[in-house]
């Protein structure tokens, strides 16, 4: 986005939240009146808006994590520990602080070196964020070849048996 | 005394400053053709895809899905519902009506050298922001449609 598109968008959302002054809401105004794409930009805003105070209102939901906890095919759940906790090991010699900072220096320099931190690293994940209004939502996969996302009904048409597949 | 070594040492920083200031120019000249950047059309395929637990086989146009499916997902049968070629440009919101009568709502909202970031709306199913690289499908599944469900399956091209 482009600095002049992103101050125009940033004028838009302050308009419609009220927030400019009379004359550059005379002014964002004439531009609306003149311009389809404003305009539609406006809308989309409003629509983004509804979105949000929809998801603002489904907060209070109760709590679904049991639920979909109970329908993950992959999920293992671990015993609970029967005995005592095993007791600590003794403690090896504590290495200098400079050793930490030696480590983190020359961790930095690596990641700088070898360009790890550019532009050109692959970012494999593509899911910013997912809701599944009420619905358990699974990731099943994101990795460089796919994503993809499941949404599991109600009705009981996911198993955890066998390997574990989500069923159609 | 004090003044005078200021002054003379101000001097000599704004003497030494002066070529590079000079060869600078304070506005950057306009460059010749560069006007007003247009705003980018991406692309997409947008296919709509029915799995169902009824035997059927696969879809010849569903095989390249049916690949990626097939390690996550139990089906017996999948068929292409519809395909779709969209052109959007960035923050417009694009349509594609599904069989369910619903509408599958996508709006790109950046793109740069790592993909297309888009804001999913698949009304009752699910919402979401994803990046989707080139060539990298974002496959959305779970609505229940006849005796399967649906699988809408976005790619930025």
């Amino acid at each position: 986005m482009s600095e002049t598109s992103r101050q125009h968008m940033q004028e838009l959302h302050a308009f419609r939240d009220g927030e400019l002054s009379a004359f550059r809401r005379w002014r964002v105004a004439r531009r609306l009146a003149r311009d389809p794409r404003a305009r539609r930009e406006l809308a989309a805003l409003g629509e983004l808006g509804a979105l949000l105070r929809e998801q603002a209102e489904s907060v209070g939901e109760p709590d679904l994590w049991e639920g979909i906890r109970a329908r993950l095919p992959y999920a293992v759940r671990p015993e609970p520990l029967a005995g005592p906790l095993p007791e600590r090991a003794p403690r090896a010699p504590r290495a200098p602080i400079w050793a930490g900072a030696a480590l983190a220096t020359a961790v930095v320099a690596v990641v700088v070196a070898t360009g790890m931190l550019s532009g050109d690293a692959p970012n494999v994940a593509s899911v910013r964020w997912l809701d599944g209004r009420g619905k358990p939502v699974m990731v099943l996969r994101d990795d460089p070849e796919a994503t993809i996302i499941w949404v599991i009904q109600q009705q009981p048409e996911q198993t955890t048996l066998g390997a574990g597949d989500a069923v159609v | 005394m004090r003044w005078s070594r200021a002054a003379l040492a101000l001097a000599l920083a704004l003497a030494a400053a002066a070529p590079f200031a000079l060869a600078q120019p304070l506005v950057e000249p306009p460059r010749p053709g560069a006007g007003k950047p247009a705003q980018p059309r991406l692309d997409f395929a947008v296919t709509v895809l029915h799995a169902s637990p009824r035997p059927g086989g696969v879809d010849p146009a569903a095989e390249r899905f049916d690949q990626l499916l097939r390690s996550s997902l139990r089906y017996e049968s999948l068929r292409v519902v519809k395909a779709k070629q969209r052109h959007v440009k960035l923050n417009e919101i694009e349509r594609v009506r599904l069989p369910t009568g619903e509408d599958f709502r996508f709006r790109p909202i950046d793109a740069g050298d790592r993909g297309v970031l888009v804001a999913i709306n698949w009304r009752k199913t699910a919402r979401g922001d994803f990046r989707l690289p080139r060539g990298k499908p974002l496959i959305l599944g779970g609505q229940p449609f006849e005796d399967g469900q649906l699988v809408v399956i976005l790619e930025a091209e």
